[in-house]
């Protein structure tokens, strides 16, 4: 049941990611009108490597695109996308946006107060990378320089070292994202129409179907959420549905110490006594 | 009084500060040991040989962290005792039984769910958890590099969380 459900709503959801890409073209005004829908639906697609302003405005955005076939196709879209061609130039970059992203948070963020000194990380558009915050206290430490070196050869040529004598609190910086206008400013500032992407009757009925069936997924995953298949010393499977958090984990075993047979004490103490 | 400063007050031959970090260490050396050896009366022989050694040669100040390195020692004990033993054999009798008195089910269920992991992920484990060790501690302790620590750590414990969430095997 839970396979067909899986099914179910994965076709669902990949409907939905294509209506968007599918729709009607010029379906948004200029290029920061697709920049703001990417934003506010986490909607950037895999051929996008960054997005700038190249003059601190809406106007005149650089997009950045995979530099191969996807990213031309990629960068053909975007334009039938937007109305306005002039709001938009292209560059080309290596590492998908979204790639980065996923290092960053799922990957780099795991290190952050674990001895390698790492004190921040963030996404740079116009770099095409992560900057990796090292405090400068760590900077010759054999620990930090060895782990810099793993993640080199484990993700490529995506970082960019700084140095710093402090930590932050957020995961990215702020600044990592150069485009600055908030949608605030956009509605007080500037008057202009923003037209929705158009959707069909049909579409939007899918669309709504598979938000509830995305939703029942959710619920069903949550409850049901499985392991990744792992291997114990006999080399078997381990395969089965957790609910137990790493913390939970750690306590277990942190409570869980052996119980400290009482002969041994008589044994260690009595050969301490005869060397005294 | 801490534990540097007993190690300190025991190299300048106060014996009394023995009996503190004895106190203090048994039960982690013991069981770090136990879940490495997988056998109680080998981990007792190296935790008597551990705090011997300590009383005898108490490490000297260039020593900077003690506390890693009676954990250091143990763990190197004990992998000699299994080179010596050459087997893979898991007495999880012998570690179940003693342990239903005490705690009886929930200990069982964590120390049979940790002897089920690869000996590598069990010193990791027991060093990070019991220990208390830094994972750049047990990196230097094991010859491991930090990342490959830190994943092996991950692994373990999500392998532990099937288990002991009533996974199969």
């Amino acid at each position: 049941m839970r396979k067909f459900l899986t099914i179910i709503f994965t076709t669902i959801l990949v409907s939905i990611s294509v209506i968007p890409v599918c729709a009607s073209d010029g379906a948004f005004n200029t290029a920061h009108d697709l920049f703001v829908y990417w934003e506010e639906n986490d909607a950037y697609p895999d051929y996008v490597c960054g997005v700038w302003s190249n003059d601190g405005g809406i106007y005149d955005l650089t997009i950045s695109v995979l530099d191969n076939e996807v990213g031309e196709t990629g960068k053909r879209e975007i334009l039938d996308l937007i109305k306005d061609d002039d709001s938009v130039s292209f560059e080309y970059g290596k590492y998908s946006r979204n790639y980065l992203i996923r290092v960053q948070n799922e990957e780099i963020s795991q290190y952050f107060k674990k001895g390698v000194g790492l004190a921040w990380v963030g996404f740079i558009d116009t770099k095409n990378g992560l900057t990796l915050g090292i405090l400068e206290e760590k900077k010759d430490d054999p620990a930090t320089l060895e782990w810099i070196e793993e993640m080199k050869k484990e993700f490529g040529d995506i970082f960019y070292i700084e140095y710093t004598d402090g930590y932050v609190k957020t995961l990215a910086l702020d600044d990592s994202y150069i485009f600055l206008p908030s949608v605030d400013d956009i509605s007080l500032n500037l008057r202009y129409d923003v037209e929705k992407p158009k959707f069909e009757v049909d579409a939007f009925f899918i669309a709504m179907l598979g938000a509830a069936v995305i939703l029942a997924g959710g619920i069903l995953a949550l409850m049901y959420r499985r392991s990744v298949v792992l291997s114990t010393n006999t080399g078997r499977a381990v395969t089965a549905v957790s609910r137990l958090s790493n913390k939970e984990i750690e306590k277990l075993i942190k409570k869980s110490d052996m119980s400290f047979p009482t002969q041994l004490d008589s044994r260690v103490m009595g050969d301490i006594s005869s060397e005294k | 009084m801490d534990l540097n400063e007993c190690f300190s007050r025991l190299r300048d031959g106060d014996k009394e500060a023995f009996t503190i970090i004895y106190e203090e260490l048994k039960r982690p050396v013991f069981t770090v040991a136990c879940r490495i050896v997988q056998s109680k009366e080998t981990a007792e022989d190296i935790t008597h040989d551990v705090f011997v050694k300590i009383y005898l040669s108490p490490p000297d100040r260039s020593v900077r962290n003690p506390r890693a390195w009676v954990f250091q020692m143990a763990r190197n004990l004990a992998i000699d005792a299994l080179r010596k033993k050459k087997t893979d054999d898991i007495d999880l009798v012998d570690i179940a039984q003693e342990d239903l008195i005490d705690k009886a089910v929930l200990s069982w269920d964590v120390e049979s769910a940790i002897s089920h992991l690869p000996q590598i992920e069990r010193e990791i484990i027991s060093l990070h958890i019991t220990g208390g060790l830094s994972f750049s501690c047990i990196s230097r302790i094991t010859g491991l590099s930090l990342p490959s620590v830190y994943r092996r750590y991950r692994k373990a414990l999500g392998t532990l969380k099937c288990l002991l969430d009533g996974g199969i095997l």
